[in-house]
């Protein structure tokens, strides 16, 4: 007699728990709220959306802070809606970076829609819901949320980036954007589902559920498991795409010099993040190591490969092409893309480490390392966007020739970015550089892993060499060079110097004082693979 | 049971032919209308295939769907916006022919071998049959939305209420925007532009 | 033990820095910006001073408290990930206590020179901000008490290096030397940092995970807690046993791996091969700044580290003799190239790379005591030939082509006096500091046992001290002796190169023979000179000069104005004094047993030795080793005592150290001494006698053109680099551009009234075909993987 997987899914009520969820719950709320009280108010109200945004991000932020408290002590559950959602050290601190990128990027806009006179309300929901889309692909304990955050996220991407509608390139950029995210998107599904075809047991349909999936394939119980290699292979590409690994970045520089300044900043910064959040959820909770099974060595060694051909390839691709660019965002786009090659070396030290500690460790030097970049990467894009002036008209790399003694304020914060970007010490960029690093040379990486870890460390640390030479390029340019055309230094309004303050604020700190927030994202770290 | 086998694998045999000929009709097809149309065609043929597999409500939900609803309006709107009939230009990309095909080769290599990887795999499944499946029926698909899969299910609303929000934002009616910028000479531009759809 | 006082060495520069930058910037007065550079590095000296010498708090100098203990301020804990913790605090030990001590002097000098030399120029306070904060960096780089800290230290000196070599920023050249300056050092960062990680794991291997040069016990923070213990990473490395040598022992992972790796980050902070071409470059700064930066301290940074690691590198004898070889090698080779330089700055700066060479040298070969003097002793001498250099420069109306130089000693007297003693003390006279150093370093590499070809690299020093002798010879004499060639118009076309690396686009006014009616201060902003030089303004130029001069009260200025050099200022000649009196006798410090007469017994090297290691095969051993006399029994049971081996081990100062010199050692230390004495000797009669008639001899071309180094470079890496990246296999992945140039949309168009801009070139479906490929390999490789 087979048993009924109806009557099994009757057997288990849902564990609805609200509080399980409250940051995304507030964010979207708060979404909503925008939208609403954007119909209602005068047309000229845009600091009101924007404030609105920014108390729920606030108060999510709040919920954050308290799950966090009570993570690992018992108070939280550690999962909820049926093994949907996951609370963990690796969830809410990723959800923190989120919420940090998108408030920064909401005092940025601030400016933009006001210059550009477009419509605030639509753009802060929109942001709103990108935001909370990220947080249920940190949050999401199975395949399904995950993939649900990632559409909710690339669809208000999409229209973000193509938010200046009477822009040719902005309408590129999107274009381009939706076309090969849809194009993304259907290798992940595909994938998702064959992951669940492979995850069938003699007595059950498949999973979605992370932590059962990583279960089957130990137990040896999945019965199709040479679906599982290509399963796992097309997530690889889906998420690949996300975070622009290469080969799958080539979408990244147009997208990134299209798009309006603002969206570009929040495209490198939150939703790389995002997508790491899950691509690590999968791969390292999805298909880790298991020694005494054999299906469990193959496709764990299959992924590892792969993943450091390609972190190679991204970091070394990223930063020899940024090299010749001559705008200034297709050249940070480059860089955001050797820069997810760097992340990509501690999340394979995350896959590679089998004690739970220091897999823990490895995967906080990832987050860690998301927002450094995040905070260094928004403040760059700040000035960019400055620079650029209406339109985003002025990103060329000649826009800021000689503006060093011009503008010293501006351009001794942006050098202090790109040296950040760089990784020079006692900025953020340098510590974020040396935890990942550290985890991937960490003598609890497996022993047939050592070399590899050595030598993608050594290839990363030379790609830092490389890339000081485009990052000191234009510090050269802002100092070095000779402006014959007149210019004058552009206005910082209010919010655009508070985010300013706030991210150099923060690249100092985070240089200088890292310790407590690398030791909040390590602490009580719970493992997910032991979740239900 | 064996002429029931034979019956079933025939009528699958005809669909597949059905979704690859109208699949290849909808690339060649250079009238906009008749390669809608040649969509349709996949689409039911694809329903066609969950029938086969005993998923009667998926079935249903693509025919409705996918082959009722969204071509219906993909229809209406090549109408409306009188789309002609494309002019063939010369390629520029010559070379992605021979790639494309190399490439669309190797694919169905990789797939092929995976299926026959599948296929040799010595493991076989006890509820394969699938008359016995309850997966793809409606109370199955309904106890799965409102139990194990409910938080999904809600999300999704957010996900078709943003898409409305983005769809609005993209293709609202023309409007008249004021560009305000200070250029390098200080000064300021105002700049009244008119959105036209043509523009877009 | 616990003293805050130490931070304040480090934050002083840093305060002077924050002010200058903040209030200096806004008051614009010289007067105001040039104390409070000086008063807070004079703060750091006299705590730096206090601390070294004095018994503070009755637990002892830094330099001498027995047994050897470090003074220490912990901060706070920098971050802590799992078991890798780096703290911000400081340490003074007997190695740090004599490094921060003539750095901070030094360092108060050249700034002193400074306020002389830069007076004038337009952005004054943004110079001494540099320069303050460059302290501050170097002092971190040297007291940092773990390895993470001084990294911070090494990549900050390189940044504020950066900073100062591109400080007159509307010079192109000026831009891209300090950019080649930076870049260079990046390259070798890589090396530390990477050295850095192999540190840790190894003593994490060893199960005690520290970066830490010191064991922390019984210390308290700012506020009084408690700091948690730390153990001493070279202390747990101490305990190891040595590398074979062998190649293989490179790439094994082990401490050979993290030594060569730490040796790759010093080659390109000291100027070794093959990172040294940027050192030359470097002199497109201010000469202050090539004294301070790249002759005293930071360039010595390499040899600090590799001697502050010295416990990993007696361990690895492979790299101590890669260490060795290189440093011979870059020696002799800069050496070489000085010879055939007309830049007067750049004799000086290949002198410098020549003695870095020396010191490494004596590193590979184990005496890292040796090294340590000779970078105190170099420090002495060749900031004072810079800081002279830089006042014949400045005498010189910023010419610095030595063939347009000739007969100085009349017009700049205590110029020439002082520059004198820098040229015996370069090469080799008796008495002379650099006798001292360089000939501990010969007589140690002549009797090394660290490796077997000590006697090649001996002949190669050798060879090097005889060149270093005959180039210095040639510069004292085109600079001070022979004709007044300034005065003729001599428009060689050679002259301009070495002209155009520092005033490239002054190039015709400099040249001018009439530049001496300009007040030469002038020059150090080139907008003013440029309007002083058309104007031919000079008189009030004079006058706000001469205001400025009457403060300084003294004799020399106003010798020659006119078509005649005159004499500097005395804040600028007043460093050279106590510079050339340490010349003369700062070398007695180190001056051993046996050259001395017995009369002295190296005290330098008896204060340094408790905090470095000794060769594992000598210790505990026999008194063969070559200056290791102390394995008597005293070294030999604290060695095998269970503690820091950098804090405690090592007998007492002067306890038994002469009973150990045996007359064969004291013999071979004279005989070697009197032969380099006498290769000097040749060395300089050779030069004045050539070059007495012959100041402006043709040098081989090969010398001239540095060996084509740049040259080579450019063909090899660099160009290869940016072709790869211009043309290379990326663009295959970045389809764009190949679409863009089939469509001839290459160059994007800008219209800037509607802010349309064309295009961007890329084609969607070239990217889908390439994310397409990029699946293929992937699922293609899992295949492959499931077949397996």
């Amino acid at each position: 007699m087979l048993i009924n997987p109806i009557f099994a899914l009757q057997a288990l009520p849902v564990d609805v728990n609200f509080a399980s969820i409250a940051p995304e719950l507030i964010v979207i709320i708060a979404g909503v709220l925008v939208m609403l009280v954007d119909a209602f108010a005068a047309p000229k109200q845009r600091w009101l959306t924007g404030g609105i945004s920014l108390a729920g991000i606030v108060a999510a932020g709040v919920a954050c802070v308290l799950m966090w408290n009570d993570a690992g002590t018992g108070g939280v559950v550690t999962s909820s809606f049926n093994g949907m959602i996951v609370v963990d050290q690796m969830r809410l601190s990723f959800t923190f970076v989120f919420l940090i990128v998108s408030a920064l990027t909401i005092l940025m806009s601030m400016l933009w829609v006001e210059r550009e006179a477009l419509p605030a309300g639509e753009f802060h929901s929109l942001l709103m819901f990108a935001t909370a889309g990220m947080m249920l692909m940190a949050s999401g304990g199975d395949l399904v949320i995950i993939f649900l955050g990632l559409e909710v996220l690339s669809i208000a991407t999409y229209v973000m980036a193509g938010f200046r509608r009477n822009d040719l390139r902005s309408n590129e950029s999107a274009l381009k954007y939706f076309i090969l995210g849809a194009f993304s998107s259907a290798f992940l599904l595909y994938g998702i589902a064959l992951t669940y075809g492979a995850t069938s047991t003699a007595l059950e349909g498949g999973t979605t559920n992370i932590a059962v999936i990583a279960d089957r394939i130990a137990a040896g119980t999945a019965i199709y498991p040479q679906l599982l290699f290509a399963g796992a292979a097309l997530m690889i590409i889906g998420f690949g795409f996300k975070i622009a690994t290469a080969p799958f970045h080539v979408w990244t520089p147009d997208v990134y010099e299209g798009a309006p300044t603002v969206v570009t900043a929040f495209m490198a910064a939150g939703p790389k993040a995002a997508g790491f959040a899950a691509f690590m959820r999968v791969f390292v909770f999805g298909f880790p190591l298991v020694a005494t099974s054999a299906l469990s060595i193959q496709v764990h060694a299959a992924w590892i490969n792969a993943l450091v051909v390609l972190a190679i390839l991204t970091m070394t691709i990223g930063n020899t092409a940024a090299l010749v660019q001559k705008n200034v965002k297709r050249m940070l786009a480059y860089s955001s893309i050797a820069h997810a090659g760097y992340a990509l070396v501690g999340f394979i030290a995350a896959g590679v480490t089998l004690d739970i500690t220091k897999q823990n460790d490895a995967i906080a030097g990832v987050v860690f390392y998301m927002l450094t970049y995040a905070v260094m990467n928004l403040g760059a894009f700040a000035i960019v966007m400055l620079i650029a002036r209406g339109g985003d008209r002025r990103t060329e790399l000649e826009d800021y020739t000689g503006i060093g003694f011009k503008a010293p304020a501006l351009a001794f914060a942006l050098s202090l970015f790109l040296l950040s970007l760089l990784g020079v010490p006692l900025t953020a960029g340098f510590i974020g550089k040396v935890v990942v690093f550290r985890s991937a040379l960490d003598p609890a990486v497996m022993n047939d892993y050592r070399n590899v870890m050595t030598l993608l460390v050594v290839v990363g640390v030379i790609n830092t060499a490389i890339s000081a030479y485009y990052y000191l390029g234009l510090i050269v340019v802002m100092f070095f060079r000779e402006r014959t055309t007149e210019w004058r230094a552009p206005r910082v309004p209010a919010s655009v110097a508070v985010t300013l303050i706030l991210t150099l604020a923060g690249v100092l700190y985070l240089g200088v004082f890292p310790g407590k927030v690398i030791d909040a994202f390590r602490r009580n770290a719970i493992n997910v693979s032991r979740l239900r | 049971m064996i002429i029931a086998d034979l019956f079933q694998t025939l009528i699958w045999i005809v669909l597949a032919g059905l979704a690859i000929g109208s699949g290849v009709a909808m690339v060649v097809q250079r009238n906009p209308l008749y390669a809608a149309i040649s969509l349709i065609g996949v689409f039911i043929s694809f329903a066609g295939f969950y029938l086969l597999l005993g998923a009667p409500f998926i079935a249903a939900v693509q025919v409705i769907v996918y082959a009722g609803a969204i071509m219906v309006l993909v229809v209406f709107v090549i109408m409306l916006l009188n789309v002609e009939e494309e002019v063939r230009k010369p390629l520029r990309l010559k070379f992605l022919i021979p790639a494309a095909i190399f490439g669309a080769a190797i694919l169905f290599a990789q797939a092929a071998f995976i299926i026959y990887s599948v296929g040799a795999s010595p493991v076989r499944v006890p509820n394969a049959d699938a008359a016995n499946s309850q997966i793809g029926l409606t109370k199955s698909i309904g106890t799965g939305l409102f139990t194990d899969y409910l938080l999904p299910f809600e999300i999704t609303s957010i996900l078709i209420l943003m898409a409305i929000v983005g769809a609005i934002t993209l293709a609202r009616r023309p409007t008249v925007l004021l560009l305000v910028e200070e250029d390098y000479d200080g000064k300021k531009h105002v700049e009244r532009r008119t959105l036209k759809i043509d523009n877009i | 033990m616990t003293n805050h006082w130490l931070s304040l060495i480090v934050a002083a520069p840093l305060i002077g820095a924050v002010i200058n930058w903040l209030v200096g910037r806004r008051v614009r007065s010289e007067a105001f910006i040039g104390f409070v550079a000086c008063a807070s590095i004079g703060v750091s000296t006299v705590i730096a001073f206090i601390l070294a010498f004095t018994d503070n708090n009755g637990a002892g100098a830094a330099l001498f408290s027995e047994p050897a203990r470090p003074v220490m301020s912990h901060l706070w804990t920098w971050m802590e990930v799992g078991n890798f913790r780096a703290d911000v605090g400081f340490a003074m030990d007997r190695l740090s206590g004599i490094y921060v001590c003539f750095v901070t002097f030094v360092g108060l000098l050249i700034h002193i020179f400074a306020t002389g030399y830069m007076h004038g120029d337009k952005s004054y306070y943004r110079f001494f901000a540099y320069l303050n904060l460059f302290m501050f960096m170097m002092l971190t780089l040297v007291l940092g008490d773990n390895l993470l800290l001084m990294f911070v230290g090494w990549e900050g000196v390189g940044l504020c290096s950066y900073l100062l070599i591109g400080y007159y920023v509307d010079r192109k050249e000026a831009g891209d030397a300090a950019k080649k300056a930076f870049i260079a050092n990046r390259v070798g960062d890589w090396g530390v940092i990477l050295g850095i990680m192999f540190v840790f794991f190894i003593t994490a291997a060893a199960g005690a995970p520290s970066i830490s040069f010191f064991e922390k016990t019984d210390l308290t923070n700012l506020v009084g807690n408690q700091v948690p213990a730390m153990t001493n990473a070279f202390a747990t490395i101490a305990t190891m046993a040595v590398d074979p040598f062998t190649i293989n022992a490179l790439i094994a992972g082990g401490l050979t791996s993290a030594a060569i790796l730490l040796f790759i980050g010093a080659t390109g902070k000291s100027a070794q091969i093959p990172l040294f071409v940027w050192l030359p470059d470097a002199m497109a700064g201010p000469t202050p700044v090539s004294a301070l930066i790249h002759a005293a301290t930071m360039v010595t940074a390499g040899v600090y580290m590799i001697v502050r690691c010295s416990e990993l590198y007696v361990r690895a004898p492979t790299a101590m003799a890669i260490i060795a070889v290189i440093g011979a090698a870059t020696a002799l080779l800069a050496a070489t190239i000085g010879l055939a330089q007309n830049d007067i700055k750049k004799v000086l700066a290949y002198s410098t790379v020549s003695q870095l060479g020396y010191m490494m040298l004596a590193c590979g070969v184990g005496a890292f005591s040796a090294a340590i003097f000779h970078v105190m002793t170099h420090a002495f001498f060749k900031a004072l030939l810079f800081l002279g250099s830089g006042s014949v420069i400045h005498g010189m109306h910023h010419e610095q082509d030595m063939r347009r130089m000739g007969g100085l000693k009349k017009y700049m007297p205590i110029t020439f006096a002082t520059m004198l003693t820098g040229w015996l003390a370069i090469s080799g006279i008796p008495i002379f500091a650099g006798f001292w150093s360089k000939d501990e370093i010969l007589y140690k590499t002549f009797s090394t046992q660290s490796n077997s070809f000590g006697l090649i690299l001996w002949f190669v020093g050798l060879c090097t001290a005889v060149i270093t002798a005959i180039y210095m010879t040639r510069l004292m004499v085109m600079t001070f002796w022979g004709t007044e060639r300034f005065a003729e118009a001599h428009a060689g076309g050679q002259g301009d190169e070495a002209h155009a690396q520092a005033f490239a686009d002054k190039k015709t006014t400099a040249h001018d023979a009439q530049t001496a009616t300009i007040d030469d201060r002038q020059h150090h902003s080139p907008d003013e000179h440029v309007g002083a030089a058309t104007s031919h303004a000079s008189h009030q130029v004079h006058a706000v000069h001469d205001e400025h001069d009457d403060e300084d009260a003294h004799e020399h200025h106003g010798l020659a104005h006119g078509q005649k050099p005159h004499e500097s200022p005395l804040v600028m000649t007043l460093p050279l004094i106590i510079l050339a009196v340490l010349s003369v006798f700062g070398g007695l410090l180190g001056a051993p047993y046996a050259l001395s007469l017995g009369a002295i017994d190296n005290p330098f090297h008896h204060t340094l030795e408790p905090v470095i290691a000794h060769e594992p095969n000598f210790v505990g051993g026999a008194a063969n080793g070559a200056d290791d006399a102390h394995g008597s029994p005293a070294t030999t049971e604290t060695h095998s005592a269970p503690v820091s081996a950098n804090e405690h081990e090592g007998v007492p100062h002067g306890e038994g150290a002469t009973a150990a010199h045996t007359p064969e050692e004291i013999f071979t230390e004279r005989v070697l001494a009197g032969v380099s004495i006498l290769l000097a000797a040749f060395g300089i009669g050779l030069g004045w006698t050539y070059f007495q008639r012959r100041p402006l001899a043709q040098m081989p071309r090969l010398l001239e053109n540095k060996y084509y180094v740049d040259e080579i470079y450019d063909a090899t890496i660099i160009e290869p680099i940016k072709d790869g990246s211009r043309v290379g296999l990326w663009r295959i992945l970045d389809v764009g551009v190949i679409d863009g140039i089939v469509n001839g949309v290459g160059t994007v168009a800008r219209e800037a009234g509607n802010g349309a801009r064309q295009l961007q070139p890329g084609f969607v479906r070239s990217y889908a075909a390439i994310i397409l490929l990029g699946a293929l390999l992937v699922i293609g490789y899992f295949a492959a993987a499931l077949a397996r």
